[in-house]
């Protein structure tokens, strides 16, 4: 995506009405941040103390998967966008200071990547467009983690049986012997709608006959919802926001849509391209729905709302036909979430296996991902530079390992692809390393 | 017996590091991290531990939320060590609900158990 100023318009003012939001102390993105707001809304906690904590929390998510996943697919993420914001709201101390400090950001992301890129372009290897081999070990992989969720929760007489039901439903969508011919769709897509249907039966079998206790604290969780919904313009505008820069191909939603929509906007056939939105919106609504327990129960008990909601906004983004219509829909998506919030609430309590379903899906999720980023960023290392990539690569990746982590799994393997990039290009330049003809 | 209930990502990892270092000096149960936290707070259970990828988020959001932010404390960050005086001295302190990232399970729990078991000798 190159330069524009409406891009960085645009962007400034989500990250600015962001860091407003953390400012009020309205919504946070990090979910480890919302349950500690209240400590500062009652005044137990000052504001450079919780900026302190925000900062711990989130520095490691912004300089390793915040930064690897926006070189990697030249989108932007919401973990370089908003955490940021997090910490500069509760950091500022009058609300036009918040607003500042977020637009800055929001200008300093644009530009800066515009520069990176710039001169990434430069490099005699192209390892950026190398790391396009991220994106299809992420769609096969990202569509098994059902499987794995319901190994986790129910064992592995009900695994073993899905997965086969999962495989068989995936050839059949191959070859084109359950749908109409003209219906296109990605394998993964069917995969993921069987497995997560499973998921939800074995959840709901289990939970049938038994009873269910009554919530405690109703009156509490009441007064704190109310305080959310006095929120709802604030979060239909950055919601409308979000939707926009996500529907203009800016910005991705997460971990498991972000290379897929990279590959989309990438590729040169109209209907390639839809499927993989359809195929990236559909990763984003599942996930969305793992993180909905966690983000309704620490909304209800902390009266502070996530800055993109429920996250379903994005699905709705990428497959709005245009800007404007994503606009409005993001509006009345968050809304409608914030006014379901403690329906939803209820009916998190009463099933609780649907609950504990949140908890496989998101450990699931990241296995998954784990595994697909590792192979896949070794797939892009070995376009890169064959196999001295793969052992520049491989020392990266081992050495993190051995000093206990300081890059988390899920960022380590796309930056230790980038760095072997950098590291290939050095050794060109010193005529210690030639690429493979063609 | 200190009873260590278990919410969060990756529960199984922490309940078998729970068990492999307290052996029958502990008894660890797998649960949500709202009925965990609950348990906690009635009292029929002592500890809460739970993992996510910041060791803040999912990890302890809803623990906070029910136990309070001053009972609860992040003692292994993503990309960051567990400190076994630092742990120590937040058992002592009367911590009762401990959030890590994933990626420090296998160091921090035991660390965990053991200053709880010291904790409990006294």
């Amino acid at each position: 995506m190159e330069f524009s100023l409406m891009k960085m318009i645009l962007v400034a003012l989500l990250t600015a009405s962001t860091a407003l939001l953390s400012f009020y102390g309205r919504a946070v993105f990090h979910d480890g941040i919302r349950p500690i707001m209240p400590e500062f809304i009652e005044g137990r906690m000052k504001r450079p103390e919780l900026a302190s904590i925000s900062f711990g929390l989130s520095v490691g998510f912004i300089a390793s998967v915040g930064i690897a996943f926006t070189l990697s697919t030249k989108l932007l993420n919401p973990w370089l966008l908003f955490l940021p914001t997090d910490i500069l709201g509760v950091l500022a101390t009058r609300a036009w200071m918040a607003a500042l400090f977020g637009g800055a950001w929001g200008v300093a992301v644009v530009s800066g990547l515009t520069v990176v890129q710039s001169a990434f372009g430069f490099f005699p290897i192209d390892f950026i467009g190398a790391l396009g081999e991220l994106s299809s070990p992420v769609l096969a992989g990202f569509a098994l983690f059902p499987i794995l969720a319901i190994a986790y929760q129910f064992g592995w007489k009900k695994a073993t049986f899905s997965a086969a039901l999962v495989l068989l439903v995936r050839q059949l969508v191959e070859l084109g012997l359950i749908l109409p011919k003209d219906f296109k769709l990605l394998p993964e897509a069917g995969q993921l709608f069987v497995g997560t249907v499973l998921l939800v039966i074995f959840a709901l079998m289990k939970d049938r006959g038994e009873t269910s206790s009554i919530p405690e604290g109703e009156s509490l969780f009441e007064e704190r919802t109310q305080r959310i919904r006095r929120g709802l313009p604030f979060f239909a505008v950055t919601g409308a926001l979000i939707a926009v820069v996500a529907n203009l191909g800016y910005f991705a939603g997460s971990e498991v849509s972000i290379f897929t929509l990279k590959e989309a906007y990438n590729a040169t056939d109209p209907a390639q391209t839809q499927s993989l939105i359809q195929q990236a919106a559909l990763a984003d609504f599942l996930r969305g729905i793992g993180f909905v327990p966690l983000i309704v129960t620490t909304a209800l008990t902390t009266g502070v709302y996530g800055v993109v909601g429920l996250t379903f906004i994005f699905p709705i983004a990428y497959l709005a036909p245009n800007p404007v219509v994503a606009a409005i829909g993001g509006a009345l998506i968050i809304s409608l979430e914030v006014l379901l919030l403690s329906k939803l609430g209820k009916v998190l309590e009463r099933f609780p296996s649907l609950r504990e379903a949140s908890d496989s899906i998101r450990t699931a999720i990241s296995n998954v991902m784990e595994i697909a980023l590792l192979l896949g960023s070794v797939l892009a290392v070995l376009k890169m530079g064959e196999f001295t990539g793969f052992s520049i690569f491989v020392a990266l990746y081992a050495l993190n390992e051995a000093l206990g982590r300081p890059v988390i799994r899920l960022a380590a393997s796309p930056l230790a692809a980038i760095l072997t990039g950098l590291i290939l290009n050095l050794l060109y330049v010193l005529q210690l390393f030639t690429p493979a003809a063609g | 017996m200190i009873r260590i209930v278990i919410g969060g990502l990756q529960k199984d990892l922490i309940k078998k590091k729970v068990d492999e270092t307290g052996g029958d000096r502990v008894e660890a149960v797998i649960t949500s991290d709202f009925e965990g936290a609950k348990k906690v707070k009635a009292g029929q259970a002592d500890y809460y531990l739970g993992a996510c990828n910041s060791g803040g988020g999912a990890a302890l959001s809803v623990a906070i939320g029910i136990l309070g932010y001053n009972r609860c404390a992040t003692v292994a960050k993503a990309g960051g060590r567990p400190n076994p005086q630092e742990i120590e001295k937040l058992v002592q302190e009367g911590k009762i609900a401990f959030g890590m990232s994933v990626e420090a399970i296998e160091m921090t729990v035991p660390i965990l158990v053991q200053s709880f078991l010291r904790h409990s000798d006294q």
